[in-house]
């Protein structure tokens, strides 16, 4: 069924950005920009999607008097770097009820400028208590520290290496190479090599939280970016060409007493999704999947059927997922969370990039490419998480 | 107000927790079990999530366990915890059918293992006592080998220290070793770490020091 497509993308080109802009400044920016891109207009806005990330509450609400947009659909879905594939989902679940014809999700952020410790920061003791809360928070379980618990238990399950994990850093870094504004996200960023990688390099990089390196970690960076969804009649009068949202799932995981945490959530959205698209994982050109940490990537590529639970490692081997290489989908082509940026939730990207694959337009470009796989992972692996799996194809 | 200089601990009211942490006061470590179907709970609530019946059972745990899995943290934001690094978390599967997200102290690169069985070790916090674990059948390190402050709170048994620290005029105090072939602290050289700490895949957490 093609009726809905990604009709405009825009991605804020700052990485660092000074005192004078705001995450609310860079969502509205973005969104312009997308709607340019789409050769339409604020007025053509009827249905909107927001994180929250840049209003405290009521945030469809607050982004729609900012805009002076009036939609007909919102939606507030707030599931960490996931929501933008939860909002792809809706916006096209929306479209094809009747209820809507152009989607606009708008993502922007400051993380880097407000020095946010995401990864190791102290999150703990914010918000209302909960029982999970005071559980966990008075050992200071850190975000890294979380996914590095579903890195060792993989690795004690599977035999998967350090060394495997370090391959999804180094052919990232090798995409975001070919892409200029990755290029300058990191000088802009201080990194203190910007150049390729090798596993050696990543191996080597400090140990975080055992068993993830430096390098096995997304940066923190600031940005945003917009993504407008239309329906088919729209889709087919705008500039670029459409692409189109073919199947999506969600599905959330949460720990129990016995759940085996190297399974993602992806394990339920992928099938879902995979199966409303009637495509199968090896047709995939591209895969966008949401790199906070390598070990998201590799357990992600497993759950959505790339290759067997367990067999990541050996699968990621040789640099089957760069954009030049063929037996594999050439993986996050823009440089990934690993090595363009990450501004807290990347979500948007993810769509941003598979578009650009899909129009001909990426600066790691596969040729030919057809399909393309969006996974957004929101949330904590080891504890609980979102996961939306969107599946994008061109005509 | 949180000083950030102490543990952040657990906040009331919150009436599922509340009565846990009143167990853990007592140092006793309780879970719920349903008595319609017989479900674990953990961690605790007011209702079964099993069934849909709502009578659950206070039952103490043993404090008997086994590492699922677990990460040896080197980095941390909280000015609390920065002071413990590096440091030991885990998830325990407990005998009784809870897994519990804990701290594992007296850790030594054989001990800290998947599989490893451990028993519960309380600590002190503020009033409160929590429940850490510690590694069954260990063999306590010799006292001049033993690196760490020896703080019932630390972490690592044999955290790696910089070989430099003594020996060498300004010397390093870095105990944060990584698998390089020099500190990252103070560019010295360092030794490398036992084969057996590359066997085991754990050369690289900082955990094979001069035992």
């Amino acid at each position: 069924m093609r009726k809905a497509a990604i009709v405009g993308i825009a991605e804020f080109p700052e990485r660092r950005v000074q005192d004078d802009i705001s995450a609310l400044n860079i969502k509205a920016s973005s969104a312009q920009r997308a709607l340019e891109d789409a050769g339409l207009g604020w007025g053509d806005v009827d249905a909107l999607y927001d994180a929250g990330e840049a209003f405290s509450g009521m945030s469809p609400v607050m982004m729609a008097e900012y805009l002076q947009v009036n939609p007909r659909v919102i939606d507030g879905t707030a599931v960490g770097g996931s929501s933008y594939e939860f909002h792809a989902a809706h916006a096209r679940r929306d479209i094809e009820a009747g209820r809507a014809r152009v989607a606009l999700l708008t993502y922007g952020s400051t993380a880097k400028r407000d020095r946010r410790a995401i990864g190791t920061g102290g999150r703990m003791t914010q918000g209302m208590p909960t029982p999970s809360g005071n559980i966990e928070d008075p050992w200071g379980l850190t975000l890294i520290a979380n996914y590095a618990l579903v890195a060792r238990r993989h690795m004690h399950q599977y035999g998967t290496r350090p060394e495997d994990l370090a391959e999804i850093a180094v052919v990232t870094r090798r995409h975001a190479m070919r892409n200029p504004q990755a290029v300058k996200a990191m000088q802009d960023l201080g990194f203190r090599d910007v150049g390729n990688l090798s596993v050696r390099d990543v191996l080597h990089s400090p140990m975080i939280s055992d068993p993830l390196h430096l390098l096995d970690c997304c940066m923190i960076s600031d940005g945003g970016g917009a993504v407008v969804i239309a329906s088919d009649e729209v889709a087919r009068e705008t500039r670029h060409r459409p692409v189109w949202i073919l199947g999506s799932g969600e599905a959330v995981g949460y720990p129990d007493n016995k759940r085996d945490i190297t399974v993602t959530a992806a394990a339920r959205s992928g099938p879902e999704a995979f199966g409303q698209a009637g495509v199968r994982p090896e047709e995939i050109d591209v895969a966008m999947i949401y790199d906070s940490f390598t070990i998201t990537v590799l357990a992600s590529l497993e759950d959505l059927g790339f290759c067997a639970k367990g067999e990541g490692g050996a699968y990621v081997a040789n640099g089957r997922l760069a954009f030049d290489i063929p037996g594999g989908p050439a993986l996050n082509t823009d440089g990934g969370g690993l090595s363009s940026n990450h501004p807290g939730m990347r979500g948007i990207f993810l769509l941003i990039e598979a578009a650009r694959q899909l129009r001909g337009e990426s600066s790691a470009q596969v040729a030919e490419a057809r399909l393309a796989v969006v996974h957004g992972n929101g949330g904590q692996l080891g504890t609980r998480h979102a996961g939306a799996t969107v599946i994008l194809g061109r005509d | 107000m949180d000083s950030h200089l102490e543990r952040p601990s657990a906040r009331f009211p919150e009436p599922d927790s509340e009565r846990y942490y009143a167990y853990l006061r007592k140092r006793q470590l309780m879970y719920q079990v349903c008595t319609d179907c017989g479900t674990v709970v953990f961690y605790p609530r007011s209702h079964c999530t099993g069934c849909l019946g709502t009578r659950l059972r206070w039952l103490p745990s043993l404090g008997m366990g086994t590492i699922y899995s677990h990460t040896v943290l080197h980095r941390h934001g909280h000015p609390y915890f920065q002071q413990k690094l590096p440091y030991v978390l885990a998830f325990v599967d407990m005998d009784e059918g809870f897994r519990l997200l804990t701290k594992i102290v007296e850790a030594t690169l054989e001990t800290l293992t998947v599989g490893q069985r451990v028993s519960v070790h309380w600590l002190e916090s503020g009033g409160d006592w929590l429940p850490a674990f510690r590694p069954l059948s260990t063999t306590p390190p010799e006292g001049g080998a033993r690196d760490s402050p020896g703080s019932a709170d630390d972490g690592l048994a044999g955290a790696y220290k910089c070989p430099h620290a003594a020996r060498l005029a300004g010397g390093c105090a870095s105990r944060q070793q990584l698998p390089r072939r020099h500190c990252i602290r103070c560019a010295r050289p360092r030794r490398v770490a036992g084969a057996t700490a590359s066997a085991a895949g754990l050369d690289i957490i900082g955990l094979s020091g001069p035992r």
